[in-house]
């Protein structure tokens, strides 16, 4: 026994072995004790407790170019009509940075240049603009609006799902 | 019988009163010795010296009124009604929340120009490296709680404020989506997010910030002052210092009095507005734009463009990313570059003016 005190290697080994048994000990410790904590703050679905596909709108009356926004599940969507008449509708979350966008009749005067006019949305956050289809024509958004598809039943009653 | 005698002298030496009160019991005096010794530089620069001193009365204005904001604050669902409700009904409550929001700006403000002042005069050089990047958390923080606080009425601008910047968070690799869901608390940003914002903004980061700002002022007050080249070089009879007790304090005080002075004329005379509820379903009005110390970012995402698989936002948290943590490790880009950390300071400086002025110029307000 003392002759194992004795050797300095032996020791080390020991020193080591102890210290790596430690550190190793206070981090899973550490670790228990930090994941009832992420799992807390992890984010609830309570207020959206089923993913939407489908909303009726009812009977709606919109003039050519006219719109208006409705909620599909927990975001806002633009139902909106064509100047040739057509019922459409495009989710209208911001594909930039998530602010809502605008339904326009007139896009020429956006502010930033993108050399599309004619209506379409215009998003007030960053400045970005889609034409009508959605499509993504100028500032910074990466990506076009996500279109819906419209359905008019005989009685009128609209119906939004997803596309 | 010397013991006696040592009793004695001690006794017609020692402050009497409540400081010989704790004289006696704790070894008070060797704190009294230092803060007598204690001297400052004055001399043209002095002036921003006082630029820590002004964020820490700002601080401590916003603890005050803080509290004072808490006895009728409600987060979630009716945050926007109990705000409404200090703002018209009870007396004075207008005043209380106009200087919370008056201050919080201010603050922010002398910690940017203290920070700024610090880099130009050369005093995060070695010794004093930590306590440079303390003063960095501590900006870092002061944003945190300007950006917590901002959703906390839950009006049109909060929301929309509070939506991009946690879809700036999301698109941080990795780390993103997690931090930001912690934050959100739901899918979307709404009153849990309010209330999780609540917390972090009362107790989370005020709680950092005053560990870290104790901190920042322990190493201060074991070091010194930083002196500035400037100085060394005059003539040594020309160093002129004042004692920091009483005579800095003093100016301290009066530097603060007429920064509270003005703050409350502020306040008076330019009450802060409440906008309308946010509705998480309406279209995010036009001219919207965040607080000033966000907008330089807040127009650089304007106007940056999508690269190949890299969005704008990605990009944006590049460059914002690097540039803070260029700014943090300013102490250790080694030595002999104090040239460049000027000049790297400059061009900051300079682009954070210039986009700040062109993004007012684009939502009209100049």
């Amino acid at each position: 026994m003392s002759e194992l005190q004795n050797d300095p290697i032996d020791n080390i080994k020991r020193r080591k072995f102890l210290t790596y048994s430690l550190r190793t000990l206070a981090g899973v410790w550490a670790a228990a004790l930090f994941y009832p904590i992420v799992k807390y703050l992890a984010p609830h679905n309570k207020e959206v407790a089923v993913e939407v596909s489908e909303v009726n709108l009812g009977v709606k009356e919109l003039v050519p170019g006219g719109s208006e926004s409705f909620a599909f599940g927990a975001k806002p969507a633009i139902l909106f009509k064509t100047k040739d008449g057509e019922l459409k509708a495009v989710s209208a979350v911001c594909t930039h940075l998530g602010c809502t966008v605008v339904h326009k009749d007139d896009l020429s005067k956006s502010p930033i240049p993108s050399g599309y006019s004619g209506p379409g949305f215009f998003c007030n956050c960053h400045l970005g603009v889609y034409d009508e289809n959605g499509k993504n024509v100028g500032g910074p958004p990466p990506a076009p609006l996500p279109p819906f598809k419209v359905t008019v039943a005989e009685n009128g009653d609209v119906t939004v799902s997803k596309s | 019988m010397s013991d006696l005698q040592n009793d004695q002298n001690s006794k017609s030496d020692a402050p009497t009163g409540v400081l010989g009160w704790l004289g006696e019991r704790y070894q008070i005096q060797g704190l009294i010795d230092y803060l007598a010794k204690k001297e400052v530089p004055s001399y043209r620069h002095s002036f921003w010296y006082y630029m820590g001193g002004l964020s820490l009365l700002f601080f401590m204005v916003q603890i005050v009124t803080g509290i004072l904001l808490l006895f009728y604050y409600t987060p979630g669902k009716e945050a926007y009604s109990s705000v409404k409700f200090i703002v018209e009904k009870v007396e004075f409550g207008w005043l209380i929340r106009s200087i919370h929001s008056y201050a919080a700006n201010l603050m922010v403000f002398f910690v940017f120009v203290h920070m700024f002042s610090v880099i130009f005069m050369k005093a995060y050089r070695r010794p004093r490296e930590l306590t440079y990047i303390t003063g960095f958390i501590l900006l870092a923080l002061s944003m945190g709680m300007g950006f917590s606080g901002y959703l906390l009425p839950w009006d049109e601008l909060a929301f929309f404020a509070t939506k991009i910047g946690m879809n700036i968070t999301e698109s941080v690799p990795l780390i993103g989506p997690i931090m930001a869901g912690m934050l959100k608390g739901g899918p979307e940003v709404g009153f849990d997010t309010i209330s999780r914002f609540f917390a972090l903004h009362v107790w989370g980061i005020p709680l950092l910030m005053i560990g870290v700002l104790g901190a920042h002022m322990f190493f201060l007050q074991v070091q010194g002052i930083s002196e500035p080249d400037g100085f060394k070089a005059l003539p040594v009879e020309k160093q002129k210092r004042v004692k920091f007790f009483p005579t800095f304090m003093y100016d301290d005080f009066l530097i603060w009095l007429i920064a509270l002075n003005g703050l409350i004329v502020l306040a008076v005379f330019f009450p802060w507005g409440l906008g309308p509820e946010a509705n998480v379903m309406a279209p995010t009005p036009e001219g919207i734009h965040p607080e000033w110390y966000f907008m330089a970012m807040f127009q650089i995402l304007k106007i940056l463009p999508n690269i190949g698989p890299l969005e704008s936002e990605h990009i944006g948290n590049i460059i914002f990313g690097l540039t803070g943590a260029i700014l943090a490790l300013i102490p250790f880009w080694g030595n002999n570059r104090e040239r460049l950390v000027s000049y790297f300071t400059i061009a900051v400086l300079a682009g954070l003016i210039i986009f700040s002025i062109l993004a007012y110029h684009a939502v009209g307000s100049i």
